[in-house]
């Protein structure tokens, strides 16, 4: 069975766009270490501004840590949309080519189809990841070297050591992992759901952006529906540089994505195991 | 059930036994009451259809008649509303796992990745089948299309004879017993239709496969189909040997005569619509009728230069889909 994959992979990355999201990270990281090894003092200085007459702050601030962190925030927010460009066009762009009636006249069942694309999709989302990790880690570690990490986040400020740190941010990467896996899911669901290859990515975009939309309206009309927008639960990588860390809240979001991924795949094997070929 | 055979050459007796299953082995495919309906719309009305092994079997309509429909339910694209379907003698569309491996096809036009090469493609595809497919079986497919030179370059840059081609190709790297071609030469120029056609004879002759060819071209299916269906608006209107379905058929009559003028009065007086062809008059009639018409015309002392006839699917199509 490692062939079918074998061939998922080939067709996948073989595509000009699998290299867009991959491009884009790396044009992105560098970017953001060049601009902080000019003009980083300037802009901690501002960051930190109002923490300079309560406390000193001694010490290397910038360092591969916080840009980092500083990358994935910012980083974290453009990848579903990198994802769902790969995986969104998964099935449909097959479809639209014309390519799928003739993977599915070969003696796979439509069941193990769907299961290497998402396979398939599960891989590009790592190669995605692993890709942001030695660039944006490795890449600023050896540019600004260690030093702890400062946060700033809504209980103050949080001091994490050097020591520490590694394996909050490989744990970071196993939560984007989740996260991302949930949103290649969703693109993967449409893409079952549609036969040519735009709509499935703009679709999983626009449900992106309105959830993110309503997740960042803080009225009550909202609440019950919070639970459920899957994209609220994205961003508790941020929990994992917190202290202490909130655990049962990120183990909590974790289960809730991966209930979202298990609940798109269902509903992609439900649909496209029905679904009459025509294109 | 026991057969005598009597050998002339040696005059030895031979008594035997021939199984069932020999007997079914022959029939390939069992096609009984399939329907489809997209919506309201019926697309097949209870279509039955057999195909036996090792010939070229055609599938002929015109545009929308529910060819397509018929050939991507076969191989599992879609599925049919009711009806059954019988493959190898024993195998049905709820089997076709089991099915699929001895089954090879091109369905409407044959797609790849257009940003990979030919030979990329067909290793794709042999990727899928739970047999590995080798390097030789590859390389032997793209010889036998004649892609042999070109198999590295990306499909975009290929013709589409070319593409037609590495779709048999595909359709072919399993060994299968069974091959289903729709409209294999659609968009070809004649040059790549005489080619294809060749290919598709040699699959028969050569290797042995039974082929399923849809077409709505009426020669390439007279040329080349030993048996075949006629299927209109979603019904099989006729079935048998191309040959059986055209003797009993009306024929095309082709007369040059001293006086076109008068033999065409003395046609029409016999209830045939003569038209004319260059220096001929030409009507259908039926083979029994032509004697009289011959009668007729030397009693009117009309001189026969030439009198033929030709039994034309395309006559025995144009009045089963008439309608």
């Amino acid at each position: 069975m490692i062939r079918i994959l074998q061939a998922e992979i080939i067709k996948a990355f073989a595509r000009p766009r699998s290299y867009i999201g991959m491009g884009s990270i790396i044009a992105l990281v560098a970017l953001i270490d060049v601009s902080f090894y000019f003009t980083g003092e300037e802009y901690i200085g501002l960051l930190f501004q109002s923490f300079d007459q309560v406390f000193s702050l001694e010490g290397t601030i910038i360092n591969g840590n916080l840009i980092t962190f500083i990358i994935l925030q910012t980083l974290i927010i453009q990848l579903p949309l990198l994802v769902a460009l790969v995986t969104g066009d998964l099935i449909s762009g097959e479809s639209a080519m014309g390519t799928l009636r003739y993977a599915l006249t070969k003696p796979i069942s439509r069941f193990k189809f769907i299961t290497y694309k998402w396979i398939t999709a599960m891989l590009y989302v790592l190669a995605i990841l692993i890709l942001l990790g030695i660039f944006a880690y490795l890449l600023s570690l050896a540019i600004f070297g260690p030093g702890d990490l400062l946060v700033l986040n809504a209980d103050g400020l949080v001091v994490i050591r050097d020591s520490e740190l590694f394996w909050r941010f490989m744990a970071s990467f196993i939560f984007a992992f989740i996260s991302l896996t949930t949103v290649a899911s969703l693109s993967l669901m449409f893409s079952a759901f549609s036969d040519n290859s735009v709509g499935p990515i703009v679709l999983t975009m626009v449900v992106i952006i309105v959830f993110t939309v309503i997740s960042s309206f803080e009225m009550s009309f909202f609440d019950p529906l919070m639970p459920f927008l899957f994209t609220n639960h994205m961003h508790l990588w941020r929990r994992l540089f917190s202290d202490p860390i909130a655990t049962n809240e990120i183990i909590q979001s974790a289960g809730v994505l991966i209930l979202h991924t298990a609940a798109f795949f269902g509903i992609t094997q439900y649909h496209f195991h029905r679904k009459d070929i025509f294109q | 059930m026991w057969f005598i055979l009597f050998n002339l050459s040696t005059f030895q007796l031979n008594i035997c036994y021939v199984g069932n299953d020999s007997i079914m082995k022959n029939q390939i495919l069992k096609v009984e009451a399939l329907e489809k309906y997209y919506g309201d719309f019926h697309a097949l009305k209870g279509v039955d259809m057999e195909v036996n092994a090792g010939e070229i079997f055609g599938l002929l309509g015109p545009n929308g008649a529910g060819k397509t429909t018929m050939l991507r339910m076969l191989v599992g694209l879609i599925r049919p509303n009711s009806g059954k379907v019988t493959f190898f003698g024993k195998h049905s569309l709820q089997e076709l796992g089991k099915v699929l491996p001895r089954i090879g096809c091109i369905i409407e036009e044959p797609k790849f990745y257009p940003y990979l090469s030919g030979l990329t493609n067909l290793k794709i595809a042999g990727k899928y089948f739970p047999n590995k497919i080798s390097d030789e079986r590859i390389n032997d497919m793209i010889e036998l299309v004649g892609l042999k030179g070109r198999e590295r370059d990306k499909v975009s840059t290929y013709s589409q004879g070319m593409r037609q081609r590495l779709g048999i190709a595909q359709a072919m790297l399993n060994d299968p017993d069974l091959i289903f071609l729709d409209e294999p030469t659609n968009g070809l120029d004649p040059k790549g239709i005489i080619e294809l056609r060749q290919l598709i004879m040699r699959l028969k002759k050569e290797f042995g496969k039974t082929v399923i060819i849809s077409s709505h071209i009426l020669s390439e299916i007279e040329e080349m189909a030993d048996s075949m269906a006629i299927i209109n608006k979603g019904v099989c209107v006729s079935q048998g040997s191309v040959a059986e379905l055209l003797s009993e058929n009306i024929v095309t009559v082709s007369v040059e005569t001293d006086d076109q003028a008068a033999a065409e009065v003395i046609l029409t007086s016999l209830d045939f619509k003569p038209k004319k062809d260059q220096n001929a008059l030409v009507f259908q009639a039926e083979l029994e009728a032509i004697p009289n018409v011959v009668q007729k015309l030397i009693n009117a002392d009309r001189k026969i230069y030439r009198l033929d006839h030709k039994r034309k699917l395309e006559d025995y199509f144009l009045k089963l889909t008439a309608a």
